[in-house]
């Protein structure tokens, strides 16, 4: 058997390692127990073991349907416009021969406030009669909506939000994705004849694939536990329409105080997550 | 061999950063010996002098009885904790208490209180809170509140001073007193008076209707009246003046508003808690919201919370409104609103508002119970209650409403006081916020996406009665 060599570095490391145990593994542990208990708050003398229970409870609510529907709505369309509308101002930012620096750095800006800011000021600008995006439609003859009052508008409005938070994400990626690729394979299609569109598609797209998924991945598992917009601009409303998964978890636990079920819907959305970025992953390592 | 070397460097890296840190500590003291003698001796005659000084200052002022104790407490942003903490500095120089108030929006405020609450005693971050109505059930059920009766007897506090619905409500639960009444917010009708009392307007609902243009004082009649006041005043083809602005996102909001509609002939439970929303009362009460909705307030309130119900209002853009009594003194005062001078108040159209308010507490988990008693003792005074009824505040203390000065200077008293007595409050169950949230997406969905209002009162009469099926206070 090969011995096993415990040198400085691995010594070094046991610290961090600690913190990480405490922070991480010790919550998910007592998250884990909790979804076994009739965990209520507000009725502390009664708390039995139930077992699975809690996760029966959670999967015969119809709200949690709901919600899950919402959040892949969420999170399809707003990964995609990020994706593209990233892409295309990465692609532009590399044309651009003067104060490039300086048009990144103003579009860096919204990623850079908090989340809570941003839908203050967001709430501010869509308001249905004071706001100003409703005034700038009407100068310019159309009609303002209340945007983030109609169950048909309510949740594509978030999402808009979140892509124009968000974008500058996958732009910074994209950005140094372009800036690192070789020269030479564009010269070589160059002299072949090839156009634009054959560079972007047969250069461009497959050299930046690994880019790319990173930049999925990372998006899909933010946009995943979308909350912040939700708390601050429609509360699950109008109707049901904006109720995220970790929006439907937060009135489990602050509004029912079940903190069981809260519990077990969480450990049923960590497990969804696992199983989607580990898929995403081994799509990464395929493509390597 | 090969560990020993890599533990020996190891420590010698250790020793190494040790070394460095506390080099740096070291070298301030090394540098200044003889400045430190020097301020030392200066420091040695001050301070001679000042504790001299403290010593006769001692003898003449007797020592405040909670001398460098502080509080916590938490408070909602309403006008009525403006009040009070402008009131604040009176208390720490009777007392030597120095209370830190913490204000919070209503949302933000239960999210941090709840942790807070269900930690040990002596481990919480508030030693006074404030507790909204629907919020009673769950903090008692909890045991997170300390019941009062021993310090009320101690100090002979005279509870009966309260209005009766006010102290049923956020007082005295199930026999045991657990809060102090604060403030009332028992919701009514505001109006415009200028709207109202306008001869042009009057001629018109008459010819129409055959009935005088008044305070509706049915929800047939208001729906009737808001309709009508809904116009377009400049002609340019917009509507411009609303018959009612309401708050209809979802959350407490819109179960306050179709709650006001509700209670003119109904309740939530009957008396074997069987939820009783989802009958003719319940669902006739929803079909009036959304008929005010849909005839006489703009497309936007589906998203409107207090604030922009209030703005809309204010603004002279509606004629009539659901509020909070709390909000009489903003609205009629001319600094922050442009109907100032033509704003009254009136009991709900169906002769019974939603009851609400909030009442002083002390948590479990408060560090200091004496302390906190101390300040509760002096914020309900009788001196203290009328310096704040004075500044605006919403009392919760009867006498207070016959008190010739107070009338004189609000003369809604006897109109916010039956609003008082014909409000109905929430049922004090643990699960009385879960109820409201579920009322409130079930009414959000039949206002903004159409449900079907009976088949939205039966989903949620079906989850009422499922939380109460094992709510102890639900007795």
């Amino acid at each position: 058997m090969k011995k096993l060599r415990v040198g400085a570095k691995e010594i070094l490391v046991i610290p961090a390692v600690l913190v990480m145990l405490g922070v991480l593994i010790f919550p998910l542990i007592f998250s884990v127990k909790t979804s076994l208990y009739n965990y209520v708050l507000s009725n502390p003398l009664y708390r039995p073991f139930i077992g699975l229970e809690n996760y029966r409870s959670v999967l015969h609510d119809k709200q949690i349907y709901n919600s899950i529907w919402v959040t892949i709505k969420y999170t399809v369309t707003a990964v995609t416009l990020e994706l593209v509308f990233g892409f295309i101002l990465a692609l532009v930012l590399t044309k651009i021969k003067y104060f490039r620096n300086i048009f990144l750095s103003i579009l860096m800006i919204p990623m850079m406030i908090t989340p809570i800011a941003v839908g203050l000021i967001w709430k501010m600008i869509l308001h249905p009669d004071l706001g100003i995006f409703n005034y700038l439609l009407s100068v310019v003859g159309l009609v303002g909506r209340p945007w983030l009052g109609l169950s048909e508008t309510a949740l594509i409005t978030l999402i808009l939000i979140d892509v124009w938070q968000w974008t500058p994400f996958i732009l910074i990626l994209m950005y140094a994705g372009l800036l690192s690729l070789p020269q030479e394979p564009f010269e070589a299609i160059e002299l072949d004849g090839g156009n634009y569109y054959q560079k972007l598609i047969y250069l461009v797209f497959p050299m930046l694939k690994n880019v790319i998924l990173i930049a999925v991945v990372i998006r899909i598992i933010d946009t995943l536990r979308a909350y912040d917009l939700v708390y601050i601009l429609t509360r699950g409303g109008p109707g049901n329409s904006t109720e995220t998964f970790s929006f439907y978890v937060f009135k489990l636990a602050f509004t029912n105080l079940n903190m069981g079920q809260a519990s077990a819907a969480s450990i049923l959305f960590l497990i969804s997550i696992i199983f989607a970025s580990n898929y995403l992953f081994k799509m990464l390592q395929r493509s390597d | 061999m090969y560990l020993k070397r890599k533990f020996t460097m190891f420590l010698a890296l250790v020793l190494c950063v040790s070394i460095m840190l506390t080099t740096g500590c070291s070298t301030s003291a090394v540098n200044a010996p003889s400045e430190e003698m020097e301020s030392t001796s200066n420091e040695e005659v001050e301070s001679e002098s000042a504790s001299e000084v403290e010593e006769v200052e001692e003898e003449v002022a007797p020592k405040k009885p909670f001398e460098g104790v502080e509080i916590n407490i938490i408070l909602e942003t309403v006008p009525d904790t403006n009040y009070v903490v402008e009131l604040l500095p009176q208390f720490e120089e009777e007392t030597g208490i120095k209370v830190n108030a913490e204000v919070l929006t209503y949302v933000a405020m239960f999210e941090k209180l709840v942790p807070q609450l269900s930690v040990a005693q002596g481990q919480g971050a508030y030693d006074v809170i404030v507790v909204d109505k629907q919020w009673v059930g769950s903090f008692v059920g909890a045991d997170w509140l300390l019941p009062l009766e021993d310090y009320i007897q101690k100090d002979e506090v005279d509870t009966s001073v309260y209005i009766p619905s006010l102290f049923e409500m956020l007082g005295e639960v199930q026999g045991t007193t657990y809060m102090l009444p604060f403030y009332n917010y028992a919701m009514g009708l505001y109006y415009r008076t200028d709207i109202f009392e306008d001869p042009d307007l009057q001629k018109e609902y008459q010819d129409e209707f055959g009935t005088e243009l008044r305070v509706p004082e049915s929800n047939e009649e208001y729906i009737q009246v808001a309709k009508f006041l809904t116009r377009d005043e400049d002609g340019d083809g917009e509507i411009d003046m609303y018959g009612t602005s309401q708050q209809l996102a979802r959350g407490v909001g819109i179960h306050a508003e179709w709650a006001n509609l509700f209670f003119s002939n109904g309740w939530y439970y009957d008396e074997d808690w069987n939820a009783t929303v989802n009958g003719p009362e319940g669902v006739g009460a929803l079909n009036a919201m959304i008929e005010l909705y849909k005839n006489s307030s703009p497309e936007g309130a589906t998203g409107y919370n207090f604030d922009e119900q209030v703005a809309l209002f204010n603004e002279g853009k509606a004629a009539t409104m659901f509020s909070y009594s709390t909000m009489y003194a903003p609205l009629n005062n001319p600094e922050a609103s442009s109907v100032a001078g033509n704003v009254e108040f009136a009991v709900a159209p169906g002769g019974h508002g939603v009851n609400g308010g909030f009442g002083w507490a002390i948590p479990r988990s408060a560090p200091d119970y004496d302390a906190a008693w101390e300040f509760l003792k002096w914020v309900e005074s009788a001196e203290i209650a009328k310096a704040r009824a004075e500044m605006g505040g919403s009392p919760s203390q009867a006498w207070l409403f016959n008190e010739a000065d107070l009338i004189e200077k609000y003369p809604f008293y006897p109109v916010q006081e039956q609003v008082i007595a014909t409000g109905k409050p929430v049922p004090i169950i643990g699960s009385a916020a879960q109820m409201v949230d579920i009322l409130a997406r079930e009414l959000s969905l039949a206002v903004a996406e159409g449900k079907d209002p009976q088949q939205a009162m039966d989903d949620a009469a079906a989850e009422m009665n499922a939380i109460v099926a094992n709510d102890p206070m639900a007795k």
